[in-house]
């Protein structure tokens, strides 16, 4: 018994991979084969990819030109004193020094405007 | 005419797209090919576990086919290492961490020395059925398996996969020194080690 050289070491480590290599069984051969291919599969198609990403910009652009259109037309949809659909018109009654009274009773000083230019 | 003319040069030129990913994808495997089992005895060296280095083989191929295939074929081996290296350093730490959880709850481990130590290897032949050769091989083997994995995987690539030291430092990612350190431990721990068993 002795103790080996380094370049023996080297050369018995070479020949324990190789052996050690020969030795795989069929099972774990055909196993690394499979993680082989599972990988070969996953690999990335840039032109694919790139279809695939202008697809999900062209959507959300889609998406979020349908919700602005919907968030913008939204407020036209509710009630408001004499159709008062735009902010201009809002503005208008919140600035006025006339009464609110004068603005719920407007109907009737329309009403009576035009019954006094009747007579 | 002119129309039938740029449609056949469309047609021409996706062909070639087409058989150039075909090649790619076959040169690809063959570099897989020819360095999976390999990688899967150094994995198993470092795990002591057949579906261990599976795993991590398998996790090495596909990381490196889905971020590094676009890159020129001479590159593929160093990434692959630093990649399959990276990756058992992982389960090292990972178990490593497990083992001492496991320590801090169980009396029963604290003489079993370092457990890393203590994997059984499944490829493992009973010594007494081999010859003198054969013997020193599996004293080999056992040796390479219990040094520490900085230690060992320094070891490995330098006298399996051929690499100098610098390509070592880049698949273990650390520096060149630490290699050089790395390296020269190992070696003076398996010529400690296999004294009595080289003839």
């Amino acid at each position: 018994m002795r103790t080996p050289t380094e370049q023996e070491l080297q050369e018995a480590a070479r020949r324990l991979l190789q052996k050690s290599e020969l030795e795989c069984d069929d099972f774990t051969v055909a196993r690394l084969r499979a993680a082989r291919l599972r990988a070969l599969e996953a690999r990335r198609r840039p032109f694919l990819l790139s279809w695939q990403a202008l697809g999900g910009i062209a959507t959300a652009g889609i998406a979020a030109a349908l919700a602005g259109v919907l968030w913008l037309k939204a407020p036209s949809d509710l009630p408001g004193p004499r159709g008062s659909e735009t902010p201009v018109a809002d503005i208008e009654l919140l600035t006025t020094k006339e009464s609110p009274d004068f603005y719920t009773e407007l109907d009737f000083y329309d009403w009576l405007a035009s019954e006094a230019d009747a007579s | 005419m002119a129309h039938v003319e740029s449609t056949r040069r469309i047609e021409i030129s996706s062909l070639a797209t087409r058989r150039s990913t075909l090649d790619s994808k076959q040169v690809l495997d063959r570099f897989l090919a020819g360095i999976e089992r390999r990688a899967f005895v150094m994995a198993r060296v470092a795990t002591g576990s057949t579906e261990e280095a599976l795993d991590i083989v398998q996790d090495a191929m596909l990381q490196l086919v889905q971020h590094y295939s676009g890159r020129e074929e001479r590159e593929w081996a160093p990434l692959f290492h630093r990649i399959l290296q990276r990756r058992i350093y992982d389960w090292y730490r990972r178990t490593r961490v497990r083992n001492r959880w496991r320590h801090w709850f169980s009396r029963e481990d604290e003489e079993s020395g370092d457990p890393l130590e203590n994997f059984p290897d499944p490829a493992m032949v009973d010594p007494a059925e081999l010859n003198a050769t054969d013997r020193t091989m599996a004293a080999l083997k056992a040796a390479v398996a219990q040094l520490p994995l900085r230690q060992q995987q320094a070891f490995l690539l330098r006298t399996w996969e051929g690499m100098d030291v610098e390509e070592t430092a880049r698949a273990m990612g650390c520096s060149a020194g630490s290699v050089k350190t790395h390296y020269s431990r190992a070696v003076h721990t398996l010529r400690e080690r296999l004294k009595d068993h080289w003839q």
